[in-house]
């Protein structure tokens, strides 16, 4: 008995082999005869019971309503959009206060360029750095010099109010860093120590300066600022120039 | 060469198809009517106890999920059997689960008028013997060959239906029509 192929198979079942070959027609035959048998239209009851059926079940059927599809975007798509805005935002904004690195700083400057746009380069960031530290220097040592003479002046008059020195004409006019006479000139507070009360302070090696340098305002004819206690109220200003 | 007990619907499928997802009544009868005869052939051999209620209950599930089928005239046969064979399976097991009074099956009910009915020239004994060799198969090998034989299915379509490889659909095929001719070879002889 010949093995069976898959190919015998379908020709068997495609009912294309002759029931005359001696190896497959007894098994066409089988397959022929077994769909006779058993393949037959429904009587017709059974027919119009199935047809009812059917259409009840369509009756019942819901109406097929229009399908609303909602546009999805894939998270991932949403996600990577949002980085991407995240990260222009962000180098834009480094870019036009020239703090991305050297060569991307350049590249950008470069391409906006093109459109109008001017963007500091590199050596324009490094400019502007140094522009800035020296104002800043500057500003440092006008504030100090200013300090210093603030309590040379402070020092010298406390000096003389202890010390009581000897009046001098020539210390009641103004000088260049005091044209009206003023003992603090203004420039702050006055430092802690140096009042009237002040033990040890007696005059002597007490700031650079010599009295008779200043006026001072504690011995002035006209008035001073000078409270009973020795103290000056600074004129108010001096907190605000630190 | 197509087998002369299939009734093909043809070119004019799809436009059936369309008007038969749309509800038209017509368009079910001509589905019906180039279905109903091959699946209850296929529903009688294999043993179906109630194989007009199991067609019935088929049709009706396919006016359900008709929309969600795509395909040609020889897709939609493949799914109607693979349907077929599920709902015989389950109405199978409903019976077990819950026996009902023995009675003989309809197939061989029915088979004392086959050769009344379209001509037909096949004796009560005659249908007895193929039913008998077919009992005699394994129940992977008798899936197998009554799809092949009535639904017309091709290997892979088989091997979906059933839950197999194609290759364990070849194999059972091949073991199943070589026990037939076993078979067959034994009835000769006697």
């Amino acid at each position: 008995m010949e093995k069976l192929t898959p190919d015998d198979a379908d020709r068997l079942f495609s009912s294309t082999v002759d029931e005359n070959d001696p190896a497959l027609g007894a098994l066409s035959s089988f397959v022929r005869e077994a769909r006779e048998a058993y393949t037959r239209a429904p009587d017709a009851a059974t027919q119009a019971r199935h047809l009812r059926a059917i259409a009840d079940e369509l009756a019942a059927r819901p109406e097929p309503r229009p399908v609303r599809r909602r546009r999805r975007v894939p998270i991932g798509r949403a996600a990577a959009a949002a980085l991407a805005g995240s990260i222009l935002v962000a180098g834009s904004a480094l870019a036009a206060t020239g703090h991305l690195p050297g060569p991307a700083q350049d590249a950008v400057a470069g391409l906006v360029s093109h459109v109008g746009v001017t963007l500091p380069t590199p050596s324009d960031a490094g400019k502007a750095r140094a522009e800035a530290n020296k104002r800043r220097a500057e500003l440092f040592t006008k504030m100090k010099k200013d300090w210093t003479q603030c309590v040379e002046q402070n020092a010298r008059t406390h000096t003389e109010a202890v010390c009581g020195p000897k009046p001098k004409a020539q210390d009641f006019q103004p000088s260049r860093n005091n044209p009206a006479g003023h003992p603090n000139h203004g420039k702050g507070p006055q430092p802690a120590g140096v009042g009237p009360s002040s033990a040890g302070n007696n005059g002597e090696g007490n700031g650079p300066g010599k009295s008779g340098d200043h006026p001072t305002p504690a011995a002035s004819p006209h008035g001073n600022p000078h409270t009973s206690d020795g103290t000056s109220p600074g004129h108010g200003q001096g907190s605000g120039r630190h | 060469m197509t087998s002369s007990h299939r009734v093909v619907v043809g070119e004019q499928f799809a436009n059936v198809l369309e008007a038969a997802r749309a509800g038209a009544d017509w368009a079910w009868k001509i589905l019906y009517e180039s279905l109903a005869p091959a699946l209850l052939g296929y529903l009688r051999a294999r043993g179906a106890p109630d194989p007009d209620g199991v067609c019935g209950d088929v049709f009706c599930q396919l006016v359900r999920d008709i929309h969600r089928f795509e395909g040609d005239e020889s897709g939609f046969r493949s799914w109607v059997f693979v349907m077929a064979h599920h709902r015989l399976l389950d109405d199978l097991r409903r019976r077990r689960r819950r026996p009902e009074s023995a009675a003989e099956p309809e197939a061989f009910a029915d088979l004392a008028d086959a050769a009344d009915v379209e001509g037909r020239v096949v004796d009560r004994r005659r249908a007895e013997e193929i039913r008998a060799i077919i009992e005699e198969l394994t129940p992977p090998q008798r899936d197998v060959l009554l799809l092949r034989i009535y639904g017309e299915l091709s290997v892979e379509e088989v091997a979906a239906a059933i839950g197999r490889r194609p290759g364990a659909v070849k194999a059972l095929q091949r073991r199943g029509l070589e026990a037939v001719r076993r078979r067959l070879g034994e009835g000769v002889s006697e």
